[in-house]
């Protein structure tokens, strides 16, 4: 570990429980939705945080309220924020894409300086960020919260900008491209045929996601009577469908008494967009062709180039491959940099790419990093919660909520994870928006 | 705590996100209190009874449709915790129209 310190940096103990303190007791009573301002901790220091996404905004959100006098330095070029939990409901008919859009601008707080371009470079054995532009950024923290890199590109022949054209899905890119998705989705229920749906081998954001659109295919291929006469396989490049092996078998038999299929080790590596034609690779090496008029195509996942090529990333083990960064998956503090944080997606741990685990750990990693600033060792562990409210058809949804251990860990008692739900169909539709933007703006 | 603290962030964002909706009832609840003070109506117990058979008609006909208001159904209310949160919403829903019958009736009644 690096040994870091810098003289600077002045923080009063007693300040910071003070701060400690206030924070749990406004939350406690719930009387006020912001902190009180005189609990702040007295800092000079100059924090980084690289990204605003979800995670970003939350630890700048929260820094701004818990410190006095510190530098805080937001990086990202991005000015509109996409709520994207909410593409999976665009991409099956259910919200129009207006809705998940916000701008930044608006969850930036005052005081935090906002550098508008993307950081190229980061050098942390000299503590800086190199940007876009060549701005050099000095820091005494930093926080990487870049979300991960959709790679489109590890399969041949693809191209997103043909997402919605000759049955070309995939609910992640964006909001346009999910509002696509719909349109091809609404096109070939009406008619039925021939559906692929696919997973990647790599670790993706919100793995929820693509069993999500197999369900909700089925479940509009049913309304518009078209379902008994098509064929929807699901083509998955590992051995599960899911990490958790109690939500794994849910799903597989749930999908065996609806008709779907599963093809283990079938990895999607190339398409051939105007033939509409898959190519899979099997576990052996081999390659199968399949036709389609339908399919759903989530991207591999990796870390930005930044990161990946930086010394931040993961140097050996499963997790370098794709250049995921080298936290400890307890306290998220970087296992070799100890003046550098990891949030959200970039993080190079065993489960959690998801806004419910952002809601989880923000508050973490921010008490972690207070303590670090103070000489102090992080104390708070993180259980490596995450969440996924799997819609299984329009109007029902399964609350599925646990752990690094893959423990089910539901948040509020009574919660039967899979018991189909109309109270957890009601969170997705309408209940959690509202609370992400509480976590984008620091109070949850 | 925790969860009574998500609980109140959610509903605070929720209502900034229909803060249009939200300030027109209100405009609209506090013109008819202040109509009733300035007509001399009956006394406010008067109101209470009519109001509070309202909001029972009003909270069974919604616990029926608060579903299918969600793009769901009444088939989709499973367990225990659905029929609570349909409660509780066709609840809030009864409450709000009693908040609105009781002047009204009060007006009507003059
Ligand atoms: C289709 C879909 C469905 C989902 N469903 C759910 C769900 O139901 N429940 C759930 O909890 N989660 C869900 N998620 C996951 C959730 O949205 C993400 O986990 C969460 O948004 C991650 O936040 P983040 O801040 O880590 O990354 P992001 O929100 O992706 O933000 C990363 C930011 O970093 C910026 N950035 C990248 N590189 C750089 C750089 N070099 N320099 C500066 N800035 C950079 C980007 O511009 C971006 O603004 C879903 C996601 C998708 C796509």
């Amino acid at each position: 570990m690096t040994d870091f310190k810098d003289e600077k940096i002045v923080l009063s103990r007693r300040s910071f429980l003070a701060a400690g303190a206030a924070v749990t007791a406004a939350a406690g009573t719930g009387l006020s939705l912001s902190a009180p301002a005189q609990a702040a901790i007295k800092s000079n220091a100059h924090i980084v945080v690289v990204g605003s996404g979800l995670a970003g905004l939350g630890i700048v959100n929260r820094l701004r309220k818990q410190l006095d006098g510190a530098k805080i330095t937001l990086v990202d070029a991005k000015k509109v924020h996409h709520y994207q939990p909410g593409f999976t409901l665009i991409a099956t008919g259910i919200w129009p894409k207006e809705k998940v859009s916000d701008t930044n601008q608006e969850l930036i707080p005052a005081g935090v300086e906002w550098i508008q371009e993307m950081a190229k470079e980061f050098k942390p054995d000299s503590n800086q960020v190199i940007t876009d532009s060549g701005k050099v950024l000095k820091y005494d923290f930093l926080v990487v919260a870049t979300g991960l890199h959709l790679d489109y590109n590890q399969i041949e022949g693809m191209d997103e900008k043909r997402i919605g054209s000759k049955g070309l899905t995939s609910v992640y890119h964006s909001p346009e491209m999910a509002e696509a998705s719909w349109k091809s989705m609404d096109e070939f229920r009406k008619k039925g045929g021939k559906a692929l749906m696919t997973l990647p081998g790599t670790p993706i954001k919100c793995a929820g996601a693509p069993l999500k659109m197999t369900f909700m295919l089925a479940n509009r291929m049913e309304q518009s009577g078209t379902l008994a006469d098509s064929e929807i396989t699901f083509h998955s490049a590992g051995t599960t469908v899911f990490s958790v092996p109690v939500i794994n078998q849910e799903v597989l038999d749930r999908w065996q008494k609806i008709g779907i299929p599963v093809n283990f080790q079938s990895k999607l590596v190339g398409i051939d967009i105007d033939a509409q034609r898959a190519t899979f690779e099997l576990a052996d090496g081999s390659r199968v062709e399949e036709d389609y008029d339908f399919i759903h195509v989530p991207p591999p996942m990796r870390a930005p180039d930044s990161v990946k090529n930086s010394p931040l990333a993961w140097q050996e083990g499963p997790m370098a491959g794709g250049g995921w960064l080298e936290v400890d998956p307890g306290t998220l503090q970087h296992k070799r940099y100890a003046n550098v944080f990891g949030a959200g997606d970039i993080n190079g741990t065993g489960k959690g790419k998801t806004a419910a685990t952002v809601k989880k750990s923000v508050p973490i990693i921010v008490d972690n990093l207070l303590s670090v600033m103070q000489g102090l060792e992080p104390k708070q562990i993180f259980d490596g919660y995450t969440s996924c409210p799997l819609l299984v058809r329009e109007g029902a949804a399964l609350l599925v909520e646990f752990d690094y251990k893959n423990n089910l860990t539901p948040s509020l008692p009574l919660v039967q994870p899979l018991q189909d739900s109309y109270f957890a169909w009601l969170l997705k539709y309408r209940l959690f928006k509202p609370s992400y933007m509480a976590v984008a703006k620091g109070r949850l | 705590m925790y969860e009574i603290w998500l609980i109140i962030n959610t509903f605070y964002e929720l209502a900034l996100m229909n803060l249009g909706l939200i300030v027109g009832v209100f405009v609209v609840w506090a013109g008819l209190m202040v109509a009733t003070q300035i007509k001399k109506t009956q006394p406010w117990c008067t109101s209470m009874k009519p109001a509070l058979l309202v909001a029972v008609l009003v909270w069974v006909v919604s616990f029926m449709l608060v579903p299918s208001m969600t793009k769901s159904s009444f088939a989709n209310v499973t367990y225990i915790l659905d029929y609570l949160v349909v409660a509780g919403v066709a609840a809030a829903i009864a409450g709000l129209v009693a908040v609105f019958v009781a002047p009204l009736y009060l007006l009507v009644r003059r």
